[in-house]
């Protein structure tokens, strides 16, 4: 068979081709035009780099938000897209600086400030934290994340008025969210507002019965009514909780509250066995020992709770009134000096928190409130006050001794 | 109607030597039985203010809106019977104002009682209309030995001593040198000479060049500032020299500086003979002075147990009373406190310990939501143990845990181990909230009960007659001392009914700002008869009695020689 590679022959002129082309090209042109900036344009890229960040994949994000710096009207987002992967890798003031030339752009500035503070909050630079929150509060007051950043700022500066009022605030706005109320209740506590203390925990419980949290609002709720003297309402709050050592002791108080030995005592012998260096239990054995008149006993165990507690001056009290009903006057005198001393130390302790909370920008009270943390055995919470100080005046350097020390320690 | 017999008791029978010390080993709560009568009453008074045609009421200014602390106190009552006419009578504080620069005293009022739970107002007849200074307690006894009573009145800026004339008026007379903010006195012999001296409890050092400006709640610009935000003053004790006056024996007395009395009680705490004192301070800890024989003090409350609450820190303490609740034969200590501390009932070990047992005697189920003032031990169902009356109300405008107004509380001695809230059952004045301050008791109607007067704050003072309808037997003690001095602060009187040994004693001061009828009180239950009746006087001297008739008042006379 042959196969002729000829021309067809045929009677027709041939047709040209290129009006067709071009309208092709013209077809695709137009629709590329539609099509590109959407997936091949800055604010496309921009949306491929928030993607980026959250897939993880760094080097996308890199790339991407170095084309956009470089790109007219786009330098923003890509100097927000910079600040967010820093932030995420932890260098946290270079992402700062980034964050802090997105600003620019209007459109980007509240973000850009609510991320200045968070990296600001977790460089432990509260005060900033507070001014870059305020910024991105200035233009959107209802920016959550906003409020969220400088609620914790305050709380962290031990400035707990303003705290209580940003977190009232994000309760208000954000009414399935459980975390306000449980920090609000933690404030009013410490505080020594139980019934406003408890009216939190429960609205936070109420928001979500089953968080995470749960069991310790619920402990930190019966506490509260335990102040109030309110036994069958701390009972209550305890009853859904696991039998740690902690919920047996206080429903332990409860009972003993109440006047019925029994309950309380087989509560704390059941504490004891979950954690037999559980120290409010010892400490309430001892007391019930006391009570019963059995001193040398009350003795012994008073004395293991001051070893576990070297600090805690309601176990040199009631060991020093174990010991004088057993005529050891010179010991039972040396256990109430310690406890005037660590009381003073609570006594300026309280009254700094106070002074803390008045003077917002004050490093002195806040290292000599890490100072006396420490004395009294609280180094994690000496930390917390001592970072206080740092993010007012990173150059003070008895806080920045303290800190290095204890960390050295732990 | 009850027939009143009064004794004048010679024929004393002899007595072992009261000895110096009393050694008694710690008891167990609840191991003896402590009732003489099984069967509990129901515990009510009636409010007979209105019926009685009382209106007097406390004003503290408080509208005036300067939030000084100066307004928190309020006042108390004196139950006395000033004209000797048998019918007790009552002297109240009426407060003050303070308008800078100047802080006067209202008008105090002395109701005259009469029969059928009548009273009328004689104080401008009495001389006693007039306060110089912002007032708040009223401090009654006999200071000149006339067989009057004269009343000194604490408050701010200074002291006012009016001494009984003994015809129905008083004179203003310039007793103490005092010039701080007091608060409550005690009187009595605590150096033993025979003439009364007088312990003044100081609270804080406000005044209106120091009144700071302290923040509400919110939505509340301002509050009432706390007693922290202020130093506390010395208080100070004088004695009496014999001849009318008296002297500053502070610094020989050995008190401590400082302290933020509100109250003060002295009783012979150790029954060594002498007389002791324990003042209540708000938030710093509390002062027990045991007495070394001469007027001299040793501030032992840390040491003994009583200085602080069960936790080892200070309460916000404020009324206080001595009474033996567990009938160990012990005087033990009662103490009301600010809310979120439980009153405390500090036991009385012996050897000079005392143990703070509110949990194990059901006083911490209360639940700390009041701020306790007034307070008084007292026989409310004349069962023969002793019950507890407590006046309560907050000391600032906007508290945030309890109301401002509370309720008061009726505490009912089960057996002595245990106390028990009956106020639900009480009647309608104590079922209801006020702001409770000084509270006093006395039997007004002389029908063997003790009846109570509260005091409160901008509202008028409540007159309630104890009406628990008891059936049981009393006898009421009225000791008049010779060696001791005409009160006879500090004697202590044992009946033994059967098993039981019920102990009273008379105390100088106690409650907050305020002084209760003198005569002391013992519920017989259904007994009819006291076996024994032991009165020990503060001068060491004794009188016994035996097979003492109950339902009668009984007069006693201290004996002729100090020795029996």
């Amino acid at each position: 068979m042959t196969v002729s590679t000829e021309p067809s022959s045929s009677h027709h002129p041939p047709r040209p081709y290129w009006p067709v082309v071009i309208v092709v090209l013209l077809t695709l042109g137009i629709a590329a035009a539609a099509v590109w900036p959407r997936y091949f344009g800055p604010m496309a890229r921009y949306q491929r780099g928030r993607d980026a960040l959250i897939s993880g994949d760094r080097v996308a994000v890199e790339h991407i938000s170095e084309s956009l710096i470089h790109t007219a009207g786009y330098e923003a987002h890509g100097w927000l897209l910079r600040g967010l992967l820093l932030m995420r890798s932890g260098k946290l003031q270079e992402a700062t600086g980034c964050l802090g030339n997105a600003v620019e752009d209007e459109s980007l500035a509240v973000e850009a400030n609510y991320t200045a503070a968070q990296c600001f909050y977790r460089a432990g630079m509260y005060p900033q934290t507070v001014q870059a929150a305020q910024l991105a509060l200035e233009r959107d007051p209802d920016c959550l994340e906003a409020r969220r950043w400088l609620a914790s700022a305050y709380y962290d500066l031990g400035n707990l008025t303003h705290a209580t009022v940003e977190l009232a605030r994000i309760s208000a706005a954000a009414p399935d969210d459980p975390r306000p109320d449980r920090l609000l209740g933690l404030i009013a506590k410490d505080s020594e507002q139980f019934a406003k203390a408890i009216e939190y925990y429960r609205e936070s419980l109420r928001r979500a019965p089953n968080q995470p949290e749960a069991d310790a609002i619920r402990t930190e709720m019966a506490e509260s009514h335990l102040k109030l003297g309110q036994f069958a309402e701390a009972l209550a709050a305890l009853r859904p909780c696991p039998r740690s050592a902690a919920v047996l002791t206080l429903e332990a108080e409860c009972f003993n509250s109440t006047g019925d030995v029994e309950q309380s005592q087989a509560r704390l012998r059941a504490a004891l066995a979950v954690d037999p260096k559980y120290f409010p239990a010892k400490l309430m054995q001892g007391k019930v020992l006391l009570d019963e008149g059995k001193s040398d006993e009350a003795e012994k165990v008073l004395k293991e709770a001051v070893q576990l507690e070297p600090q805690n001056s309601q176990a040199h009290f009631q060991l020093s009134q174990a010991l004088r009903r057993s005529e050891k006057i010179t010991e039972a005198d040396e256990e109430l000096q310690k406890m005037q001393s660590i009381q003073a130390i609570h006594r300026e302790f309280s009254d700094l928190h106070e002074d803390a909370d008045a003077r917002p920008g004050d490093v002195e009270v806040r290292y000599r409130i890490g100072d006396l943390a420490q004395k009294l055995g609280k180094p994690k919470l000496a930390i917390l006050w001592y970072r206080a100080a740092l993010s007012i005046d990173p150059n003070h350097a008895k806080s920045r001794a303290a800190l290095q020390e204890l960390s050295a320690a732990r | 109607m009850l027939k009143r017999w009064i004794v004048m008791v010679l024929l004393m029978v002899g007595c072992q030597p009261q000895p110096r010390t009393v050694e008694v080993s710690a008891p167990q709560v609840g191991s003896v039985s402590k009732t003489v009568a099984p069967v509990s009453s129901v515990i009510s008074f009636l409010d007979r203010t209105k019926s009685a045609g009382v209106h007097f009421a406390y004003r503290n200014d408080e509208d005036h809106s300067d939030f000084a602390i100066l307004e928190s106190l309020g006042g108390g009552v004196a139950i006395l019977d000033f004209d000797r006419d048998n019918v007790l009578d009552l002297f109240l504080p009426g407060g003050g104002v303070f308008h800078s620069p100047a802080i006067v005293g209202n008008s105090s009022a002395l109701l005259r009682g009469s029969t059928n739970w009548r009273f009328a107002d004689v104080a401008a007849e009495a001389g006693v209309v007039r306060s110089k200074y912002y007032n708040h307690g009223a401090a009654v006894a006999d200071y000149n030995e006339d067989g009057f009573d004269d009343i000194l009145i604490t408050g701010y800026g200074g002291t006012t001593f009016y001494q009984n004339q003994g015809d129905g008026s008083f004179r203003d007379v310039e007793l103490l040198d005092d010039r701080m903010w007091s608060s409550s006195a005690a009187w009595g012999d605590f150096n033993g000479d025979g003439v009364l001296d007088v312990y003044v409890a100081h609270y804080v050092d406000w005044s209106l060049d120091n009144h700071p400006l302290c923040a509400g709640p919110q939505g509340h610009p301002r509050e009432v500032c706390p007693p922290r935000q202020f130093e506390g003053v010395t208080d100070v004790i004088y004695f009496g020299n014999g001849d009318g006056a008296m002297r500053n024996a502070t610094t020989e007395a050995g008190l401590k500086p400082q302290g933020k009395g509100l109250g003060v009680v002295a009783a012979d705490l150790d029954l060594d003979g002498d007389l002791d004192l324990y003042v209540t301070n708000d938030t710093v800890p509390n002062f027990l002075y045991m007495n070394t024989g001469n007027g001299a003090f040793d501030e032992l409350a840390l040491i003994s147990g009583t200085a602080v609450s069960d936790l080892g820190t200070s309460d916000g303490s404020m009324g206080v009373d001595v009474g033996d609740y567990n009938q160990d034969g012990l005087p033990d200590l009662w103490v009301t406190n600010y809310e979120r501390e439980n009153n405390a009932m500090y036991r009385n070990l012996g050897k000079g310990l005392f143990r703070h047992v509110s949990r194990p005697i059901g006083i911490a189920a209360l639940g700390a939501r009041y701020v306790g003032w007034g307070t008084r031990f007292l026989d409310v169902d004349l069962d023969g143990d002793e019950d507890l009356i407590v006046a309560n109300g907050h000391v600032i405008r906007f508290p945030q845990n309890t109301p401002r107004l509370q309720r008061p509380l009726v505490l009912e001695n089960i057996d002595g181990a245990r106390y028990g809230n009956v106020t639900d059952q009480a009647g309608e004045y104590l079922s209801a909230a006020h702001c409770g301050r000084g509270l006093a008791t006395g039997d007004l109607d002389d029908d063997g009960d003790e009846d109570v007067v509260i005091s409160n704050l901008n509202e008028p003072v409540a007159i309630l007659s104890n009406e628990t309808n008891s059936h049981h037997n009393w006898l009421t003690l009225r000791v008049i001392g010779r060696h001791s001095t005409r009160t006879a602060i500090g004697t202590v009187a044992v009946a033994k009914l059967g098993k039981v040994s019920l102990l009273r004693q008379i105390r100088g001061g106690s409650s907050f700002a305020s002084t209760s009828d003198s005569k002391l009180h013992f519920g017989c239950g259904p007994v009819t008869r006291i076996d024994e009746l032991t009165v020990t006087w503060i001068s060491g001297a004794c009188t016994i009695l035996k097979d003492v008739a109950c339902n009668q008042v009984l007069t006693i006379v201290e004996p002729a020689t100090a020795s029996n």
